[in-house]
């Protein structure tokens, strides 16, 4: 795989949160509104790409044995320095995001890409998949924050669309944010069904999400197709 | 990797972490070296930028000189005393009070005499945007329209804020406000966020009181 499909695929293909369906705890949190969302992703995106680097970097010298708290020393790290650096220029977004920030040390999407990316390739690939993944996280972030600040409060980016000024309250709380999301998770495999479908292959989805318990997504082909 | 013996020699993991975890504390070290100016500047503003926007002009630096009371409560209050050529100009006291999601901290101005003049409450705070904001946040209503027109926000004078704004010229009772007395606004549909300000208000306002009653003694501790 070249550098650039290793950062393309955070985009859509590998999704963190919309494929991998990973660090739900901060998209939920923090995607109420789109500047918070958008504040969150940078940081995340900084701390990924650096904590990828590194362990790419250090990957052939680490024993294997204690290669976790290794990779989580090293996250850590990156996540005081955006803490700190975000305390010193970027005050009301370091307040924004409040418990968050630090928070962003157990997000699984971090240790995810060390130990299944940045332990296995090299400096290159792994700071492009950081960054792909960063920015895709970034944008569901982003987008979520959008829809669920325009629904709640009728702002975008904290400017009045003015269409209306009371929304659905609950879209700015997490059981709107866990609807939204569930309703776009719901979108994207239609439309991944419809395209396996009309390209005349079952949608299978990958392997490594270990769907042998559950057979949702094969529902939609009345009759077994031809797989791939 | 190779050399099984060395990898799994508990004492070279032990010393592999250490490694590790000397790196990683001098980067932190150092980041945290180089950012504490920059820290201290940005919050000494905030404050400063609040208290010159709540207080009359004042000469002196109430941040520099902000002394630590407490509300008959029991919550604790910072006071800052605003002088000008060495009158009492006006107070400001920092309080604290639990919202719908964590603190929410916020100063108010005081008259020389009591009277409480504005209420603010410091960003920071996690009150759900669209409906606890409208009881906290002074923000600059911003539209779609002014955007493309190209109006700028005024940033001259505080927003207003018809909840914060309802403090005005108060003077603490003998009981909390509450609903149904007039005066307060309380803002429905956002009882826990209101409740926080109006929480965070009594403390200061009672803090000061008593400090005004108790005469400036207390000072010198």
């Amino acid at each position: 795989m070249s550098i650039f499909k290793e950062f393309t695929k955070g985009f859509w293909k590998e999704n963190p949160v919309l494929v991998l369906v990973l660090g739900m705890c901060p998209t939920l949190a923090t995607s109420s509104d789109a500047v918070k969302g958008l504040a969150m992703g940078l940081a995340t995106t900084f701390v990924l790409m650096g904590s990828n680097l590194v362990i790419s970097v250090i990957r052939k010298l680490v024993p294997g044995k204690i290669r976790i708290p290794c990779y989580i020393v090293v996250i850590a790290t990156f996540v005081t320095v955006v803490k700190l650096l975000m305390q010193a220029y970027a005050p009301e977004a370091y307040q924004t995001l409040g418990i968050f920030l630090p928070l962003i040390v157990v997000n699984c999407i971090v240790l995810g890409r060390a130990e299944a990316f940045a332990s296995k390739n090299g400096l290159l690939a792994s700071a492009a998949d950081g960054l792909g993944m960063g920015l895709g996280f970034t944008f569901v972030l982003v987008c979520l924050g959008c829809i669920r600040e325009f629904l709640a409060a009728g702002t975008l980016f904290g400017i009045s669309m003015q269409c209306w000024d009371n929304g659905f309250a609950i879209m700015g709380q997490a059981p709107g944010g866990f609807i939204l999301l569930g309703l776009i998770l719901a979108g994207m495999n239609l439309l991944n069904m419809h395209k396996a479908k009309k390209a005349g292959v079952r949608y299978e989805p990958p392997a490594e999400f270990d769907c042998r318990h559950c057979s949702i997504c094969k529902l939609s082909t009345e009759e077994p197709v031809k797989t791939k | 990797m190779k050399d099984m013996t060395k990898a799994s020699n508990p004492f070279y993991l032990a010393f592999f972490l250490l490694v590790v975890c000397g790196v990683s504390t001098l980067v932190m070290a150092y980041t945290a070296v180089k950012t504490d100016g920059p820290i201290r500047i940005s919050q000494a503003k905030e404050t400063a930028d609040s208290l010159k926007m709540i207080l009359p002009a004042f000469d002196n630096d109430p941040a520099a000189e902000a002394i630590d009371i407490v509300s008959p409560d029991g919550e604790p209050v910072k006071l800052y005393t605003a002088k000008n050529g060495g009158q009492v100009v006006g107070y400001a006291a920092e309080a604290a009070a639990s919202g719908f999601g964590g603190k929410v901290a916020g100063i108010v101005s005081f008259k020389p005499d009591g009277t409480i003049d504005t209420v603010i409450v410091k960003s920071g705070h996690s009150e759900t945007p669209g409906i606890g904001t409208k009881v906290t946040d002074r923000s600059v209503k911003r539209t779609i329209s002014d955007v493309v027109k190209g109006v700028k926000p005024d940033t001259s004078k505080l927003p207003p804020n018809a909840a914060l704004d309802s403090y005005r010229g108060v003077k603490p009772g003998e009981d909390k406000w509450t609903k149904e007395k007039d005066g307060v606004h309380f803002v429905s549909g956002a009882t826990y966020s209101s409740n926080a300000v109006c929480d965070l208000v009594w403390y200061a306002a009672t803090a000061v009181r008593e400090y005004l009653e108790n005469g400036e003694t207390k000072e010198e501790n």
